[in-house]
């Protein structure tokens, strides 16, 4: 208004600014008319799709309700059950036994392969490809196939037994049917996490490998004390996004073994996936992933910790 | 002296040891490529086969009698064709709408300011950390409340906005220069206009990127499709295939399935490989 500027000169001048302010006014109003308009759609879908499920799934836990009935409020029963469920713990012990056989091998495996592919030799890029292939099919496809190749007179007994060593029943035997799964996703994410660390070992300006070398240092110790520190965000970063990955597991559960044999595939997400619909116990089931939630939340924010420290390696 | 000798002596030291570490290196990188594609190929080789035994090893790698009769017999007896189409329609239109809802949202975080701005951005960023197994029962529920069980729109919805397609966009466009907007905006441009006309063009590379990664998305997503539409005739690839237990024609037919379902991923992959190597680097390097 007119109190806003100072000194007013002309009666002529005051209404020029103000209207000119009054302008402004109206465009950044719009501005942000169209800002909320171009925002709408994500938000909206976000809010009904994200949001509120997500809220919604941390009260459901506190409900007793087959999704069709009226629920029952139940307070902290299911959580108290679940502490007191021998499979829900089976189901925690296979997603954490999982996780600590995948991530491990798929880590180290696609960090070689990366440091392998980052020479400068003819048709690396052809095996670039190769070994991204599994990544982009869809996993409970690939446990079909996988899950013939597991027969006892399958591919996977056929190479054992080229090296002399005896067939497993990968699939039935319950001390090997975990690994089977672990196995089968090592193999289809291996591209994945390599594809990562090739960017982090590239983003490495050659001068600092140069300046070790330079200075009479060898290969092992240029990659343990120059590569190495410097690619540990990515490191970091590929161990975080399998971890994660790996306690959602779930298609391959499904397709290979049903969760069996005797609960020896029961994953976490399995298990809520079993009491939410064929159990029909929504409430318990959203108990347990809501449990799930909070165990990526953990890591997620430990992730956000760790990294903390790196932000000024360069 | 010795100046003129040692070099190339060193140099042609070096060179040697590059190629005879190179042969190794050759052999282990020939044999885990052998690993990666060896179950696709005996996939595709029985799928062509017929008969007794010819799903127990060992197999023939080059089927001696190839045959279609898996293929026609999944195509007649099943709803293959019928998954196939499901997974097509909700893929393209779910990938497209996405795109437009990505786009849009980036360019408001990246080129505007509001109030809220923050506020609704770290909540999209939340959205990252909150796995989908999490929020899947209560959108079943929401689903089964709008009778939306068993649809496109079950599938589509829930997939239009990606908060990782959203960053993805707002980084690239962050990297872009401002002044083509600006000139527009002077000359009298709408947002709008200045929306279709430059800053979409001026995304491609994001968009293709984008594109290829959720396209890819929807069609290999499992857990959701299965729970949400459980007719046959709504099912998507992934989810029909795995129900099918035990075709008539026994493993072939089923492996002639898991056939189709894969090799349309592998091509839009080999095509658009560049742009999805790409996503994945991005989304690394950002964390």
């Amino acid at each position: 208004m007119a109190n806003s500027i100072s000194n007013p000169a002309l009666p002529s001048q005051t209404k020029a600014i103000s209207s000119a302010a009054h302008s402004l006014r109206i465009r950044r109003r719009r501005q942000v008319l169209t800002a909320y308009a171009f925002l709408a759609p994500s938000l909206i879908i976000f809010l009904v799709f994200r949001h509120l499920p997500a809220a919604a799934s941390l009260i459901m836990g506190l409900f007793d309700w087959t999704g069709i009935t009226t629920p029952e409020f139940i307070g902290l029963t299911n959580y108290n059950n679940l502490l007191h469920d021998m499979v829900f713990w089976r189901a925690l012990g296979n997603t954490v036994e999982y996780t600590a056989i995948v991530v491990p091998a798929e880590v180290v495996l696609a960090l070689g392969l990366a440091i392998l592919l980052n020479q400068k030799l003819p048709g690396l890029k052809l095996f670039r490809l190769a070994y991204f292939i599994p990544v982009v099919t869809a996993t409970a496809i690939v446990a079909i196939v996988w899950r013939w190749l597991y027969q006892p007179t399958g591919l996977v007994n056929e190479v054992l037994q080229a090296f002399r060593i005896p067939a497993i029943n990968w699939l039935s035997d319950g001390r090997f049917a975990l690994p089977s799964i672990a196995i089968m996703a090592i193999w289809q994410h291996v591209g994945f996490n390599m594809l990562i660390f090739l960017a982090g070992l590239q983003a490495i300006p050659a001068e600092m490998e140069e300046a070790a070398r330079i200075s009479g240092a060898g290969r092992w110790n240029i990659f343990r004390y120059v590569t190495l520190p410097l690619l540990r965000p990515v490191i970091v970063l590929a161990v975080i996004l399998t971890t994660i990955g790996s306690f959602q597991v779930f298609d391959s559960a499904y397709v290979m073994t049903g969760g069996g044999p005797f609960y020896a595939t029961t994953t976490l997400v399995f298990y809520a996936y079993q009491q939410a619909f064929e159990q029909y116990s929504m409430g318990y089931a959203s108990a347990i992933a809501f449990f799930l939630f909070l165990i990526i939340l953990a890591i997620s924010l430990l992730q956000r910790r760790v990294l903390r420290g790196d932000e000024d390696v360069y | 002296m010795f100046t003129r000798t040692a070099p190339n002596h060193h140099a042609r030291v070096r060179l040697t040891k590059k190629v005879l570490w190179s042969i190794p290196t050759y052999v282990f990188l020939i044999a885990i490529a052998v690993v990666m594609v060896a179950p696709f190929i005996a996939m595709i080789s029985v799928s062509f086969q017929m008969g007794e035994g010819v799903s127990v090893f060992p197999i023939q790698w080059i089927p001696t009698a190839p045959t279609l009769s898996n293929y026609l017999h999944i195509l007649q007896t099943s709803d293959i064709l019928q998954w196939f189409m499901n997974s097509l329609i909700v893929a393209t239109v779910g990938t497209t709408i996405a795109i437009f809802t990505a786009t849009t949202a980036a360019y408001t975080f990246a080129r505007m300011d509001f109030p809220l701005r923050n506020v609704i951005f770290w909540s999209f960023l939340a959205m990252l950390m909150i796995p989908s197994q999490v929020t899947l029962i209560p959108q079943y529920l929401l689903l089964a409340q709008l009778d939306w069980l068993n649809s496109y729109q079950a599938l589509i919805l829930p997939g239009i906005t990606s908060a990782f397609g959203i960053f993805l966009i707002r980084q690239y466009l962050l990297g872009l220069p401002r002044d083509f907007e600006e000139a527009a905006r002077i000359d009298g441009a709408s947002e709008i206009q200045i929306y279709s006309r430059i800053v979409l063009p001026m995304l491609k590379p994001a968009i293709a990127t984008l594109g290829t990664i959720q396209f890819l998305n929807y069609w290999n997503d499992f857990l959701y499709p299965l729970v949400v539409n459980t007719d046959s005739n709504m099912r998507t690839l992934p989810a029909g295939l795995a129900t099918l237990q035990t075709p008539t024609s026994g493993l072939p037919e089923l492996l002639a399935g898991a056939t189709i379902a894969i090799v349309p991923t592998v091509i839009v992959f080999l095509a658009l490989q560049r742009y999805f190597t790409r996503g994945i680097v991005m989304s690394g390097l950002k964390g």
